[in-house]
């Protein structure tokens, strides 16, 4: 059921990943000049990092045992919480700048940095539970974010080289 | 240190890429998750709230940017060169993941320093001269062009210096070990 619900999440994400528009432009009311879209941020940040997480819980030979383990997970972990910051800011895509603008873009957006700060946490107690609880938050995050944005599910496109197997 | 098992493919390439790794590093000594933050109030349309940094600007520089830094000036190192389409897919991904980094440091983070620092204008010029820098290698990387990856990646080396030289100076951080995909 997990993992099923996981390949669905890969595949919500990869909805919004399917093609790179071209860079634009932009400049926010706030003064960031964002240099990528949200689709790339999708792809080459969100994603992977993601699916580094759920790996680690998806299986119970899969969870981390060593502190190299325990590090990447952090790596991800830490990368996540920051990515709901760069969500939030968002991207130079067509429909980005839109998307920002909608009042819980924002709340969604914290969404995803809540549940890397709590992989975190995790990490720093060495409590797969606990990760594999934050998990469960992050595929919350992804799927209330994709319901309201981006529902559709296109064709997977994802490189087989990128994403981890489960993705495919 | 790992730095010095490296077989360089230039002199002068290695000295650039020696200093931007250890300037990197220099930042990453103690990287520091902040609590959950809690969410802010019911944010008013249209404006887009600002964001509020969730992580320290120092983890960030452990956990993502060296990392993808390393991972671009690596392929500069003998037999490191990218050869086939997953090797080029790599080196966009990363370079994507440390272009958006440089907006996201604009932001600051929860260190002590970091609000400061991100209220410098030379903070966000040298923020964006990194984004710039990643830009160039993602174009390189779908063109498939090495030289002009090697370009990219001087160009960002000498932002992680200049930066480094303004904001964190001293190199604390010798002997702390990179994340080990660098090193794949």
């Amino acid at each position: 059921m997990r993992i099923v619900s996981i390949l669905v999440a890969g595949a919500l994400m990869a909805s919004a990943c399917s093609t790179a528009p071209p860079p634009q432009p932009a400049q926010q009311a706030d003064g960031y000049k964002p240099v990528v879209s949200l689709n790339q941020i999708m792809v080459n940040i969100v994603d992977p990092h993601s699916h580094e997480l759920w790996d680690a819980v998806s299986s119970p030979g899969k969870e981390p045992k060593t502190d190299e383990d325990w590090r990447n997970i952090r790596h991800a972990a830490v990368t996540l919480a920051a990515a709901g910051n760069l969500t939030m800011m968002s991207g130079n895509g067509p429909k980005d700048q839109v998307w920002r603008e909608q009042k819980d873009w924002s709340t969604l957006s914290q969404a995803i940095a809540d549940a890397g700060l709590s992989a975190s946490v995790a990490v720093q107690n060495r409590n797969v539970a606990a990760l594999s609880k934050a998990g469960d938050q992050l595929l919350q995050a992804c799927l209330n974010c994709h319901k309201a944005y981006k529902s559709q599910m296109p064709p997977i496109t994802a490189d087989p080289e990128i994403h981890k197997p489960e993705f495919q | 240190m790992l730095v010095t098992q490296a077989r360089w493919t230039s002199i002068s390439t290695c000295a650039l890429i020696l200093g931007g790794s250890v300037s990197l590093l220099s930042a990453c000594n103690a990287g520091v998750e902040k609590q959950q933050a809690t969410p802010q109030a019911s944010a008013p349309a249209p404006a887009a709230p600002a964001a509020a940094p969730v992580v320290s600007v120092n983890a960030l520089m452990v956990t993502w940017i060296d990392n993808s830094a390393h991972v671009l000036w690596n392929t500069e190192r003998e037999g490191r060169a990218p050869k086939n389409d997953a090797d080029w897919l790599e080196i966009q991904e990363h370079a994507t993941q440390l272009a958006a980094a440089g907006t996201l440091i604009q932001l600051g983070g929860t260190g002590q320093a970091d609000p400061g620092w991100a209220k410098s204008p030379d903070w966000k010029t040298n923020a964006v001269k990194m984004s710039n820098s990643a830009v160039d290698a993602i174009a390189a990387a779908k063109n498939k062009d090495l030289p002009a990856l090697v370009k990219a990646n001087g160009q960002l080396v000498e932002s992680c210096e200049n930066c480094h030289k303004e904001f964190k100076p001293e190199l604390p951080t010798e002997g702390i070990k990179h994340h080990p995909p660098h090193e794949r």
